[in-house]
């Protein structure tokens, strides 16, 4: 009786783990639109930036034969170690633990060929850092999310630095840019994420329309991905094309999702609960002007 | 024996790696070419066309299944249907920048009008366009339902694949 039991279990696991990405279990965000209500009364429409500091994650990436060769081999033994206690089985783990000398001196010799040399690296977070400082991050997607919503939203929009008399304000936080790869590797592709935060709120009371939910997920935006050294190249090119790239992306966003975005009610359209993402800060305070 | 059944197990799994299934979608279905997902990874699989200039088609919105979700009779007030329509190259399996868009589009099809390179990968995706009580309103950008994928994320990796001939 056990071995058809067991069967009809391993049969059910790769069922399972086969249609999960065909839409079973899938959990995509749904960022909730706002109501028709509230969308009728925003009025004159005031975009803001908000008092939220934009924090950034760019650099420390390994370089040097020393770094690489000490991280390979790291890797490698962790690799290793997770193998031998998944397995739960001395005569795996055995075996695994014999290799492991062997594989973590591959993981040194790979480590070691693959990382970049440390000036470079260092030059290129340098770099980075300085691009970093350099933008004008609240000011260029204040001017973005200005011009998307312009003509577009059906209602007046200026900006609250010209004009004081405004029904609704837009406040717009840029709270992270990040360099994203994969932690397991030594030199690793990696992703420009931009994150935004929108929030609507009524002058005349000061409630927040939008989001409806707390903490909101952020609007993300994700570039393909470079190698550290590319994204650093050329006075960090690439990095400060891709954040001009992910101001207009945002400020489409913002302004789509909030003021245009419409979802049927049809099953095409349903989707679960939220998926665990980044979310926005609370935002404390007046939004700049 | 157990050797034997990882061996069946890994000659399986080998066998299916490049295949690909048809995908859930959220939003607009696209119909040609269709939306599919790999077999094994959970990404978007890259379809062929037949020509650098294929004509794109997807189902009209609103379609019947949407129609009947209509409870409160929205989808009767909406006027002037359009399509969007944007072409993003993929670069190491994630889109890049858009390379092709049209805004607009009158027809639930698009035959592209300057022609894409061959052998290469891009992804592609459409909403709806159109005005209800008079306010311009627009459909999400549809795309697969993947396991990890999101309406706050753009663009998405889950926009549905093609993949060019070679000439």
């Amino acid at each position: 009786m056990a071995r058809p039991r067991r069967g009809a279990v391993v049969v059910g696991l790769l069922i399972g783990t086969l249609l999960g990405p065909w839409g079973c279990t899938t959990k995509p965000y749904r960022i909730p639109p706002l109501n028709e209500q509230v969308r009728a009364e925003i009025g004159t429409l005031g975009v803001a930036t908000s008092n939220v500091v934009t924090t950034s994650d760019l650099g420390s990436y390994t370089g040097g034969k020393g770094s690489g060769a000490a991280k390979g081999a790291g890797l490698a033994a962790r690799v290793m170690g997770q193998a031998a206690a998944q397995s739960g089985h001395p005569f795996v783990a055995i075996p695994v633990f014999a290799v492991t000398p062997l594989a973590v001196a591959g993981g040194a010799i790979y480590g070691a060929i693959v990382a970049r040399p440390a000036g470079k690296v260092k030059e290129a977070e340098t770099t980075l850092a300085s691009a970093f400082t350099d933008l004008k991050i609240h000011e260029a997607i204040h001017d973005r999310v200005l011009e998307a919503a312009q003509g577009r939203i059906g209602h007046p929009v200026v900006s609250l630095r010209d004009a004081r008399e405004v029904d609704t304000i837009l406040e717009i936080s840029v709270p992270a840019i990040k360099l994203k790869g994969a932690a397991l590797d030594i030199d690793p592709d990696l992703q420009l994420v931009v994150l935004a935060c929108p929030r609507l709120i009524r002058r005349a009371d000061g409630r927040e329309l939008y989001p409806a939910e707390s903490p909101a997920p952020a609007l993300v935006h994700m570039s393909a991905s470079r190698k550290f050294l590319e994204w650093a190249g050329e006075d960090a090119r690439l990095f400060r094309e891709e954040m001009e790239h992910a101001y207009q992306n945002l400020a489409d966003q913002v302004v789509e999702d909030i003021f245009l975005g419409f979802r049927p009610e049809g099953p095409r359209w349903r989707v679960g609960a939220p998926a665990p993402g980044p979310v926005c800060p609370r935002a404390n305070g007046e939004p700049k002007r | 024996m157990r050797c034997r059944r990882l061996a069946s197990l890994a000659m399986v799994v080998g066998a299916l790696s490049g295949c690909a299934l048809p995908a859930a979608v959220y939003g607009l279905r696209p119909e040609y070419p269709s939306a599919m997902l790999d077999f094994i990874e959970p990404k978007v699989a890259f379809v062929e066309v037949d020509s650098l200039q294929p004509t794109l088609r997807w189902e009209p919105f609103p379609d019947a299944e949407t129609r009947k979700g209509d409870r409160d009779g929205t989808l009767s007030r909406i006027r002037d249907v359009t399509y969007d329509l944007k072409i993003l190259p993929a670069e190491r399996n994630y889109p890049a920048h858009v390379v092709y868009a049209r805004s607009g589009l009158a027809e639930a099809s698009h035959k592209m009008e300057t022609p894409l390179l061959p052998e290469a990968k891009y992804f592609w995706t459409v909403r709806a366009r159109f005005t209800l009580d008079g306010a311009t309103r627009v459909t999400p950008w549809s795309r697969i339902l993947g396991r990890d994928s999101s309406d706050a994320v753009a663009p998405s990796a889950y926009y549905f694949g093609l993949k060019t001939p070679p000439r």
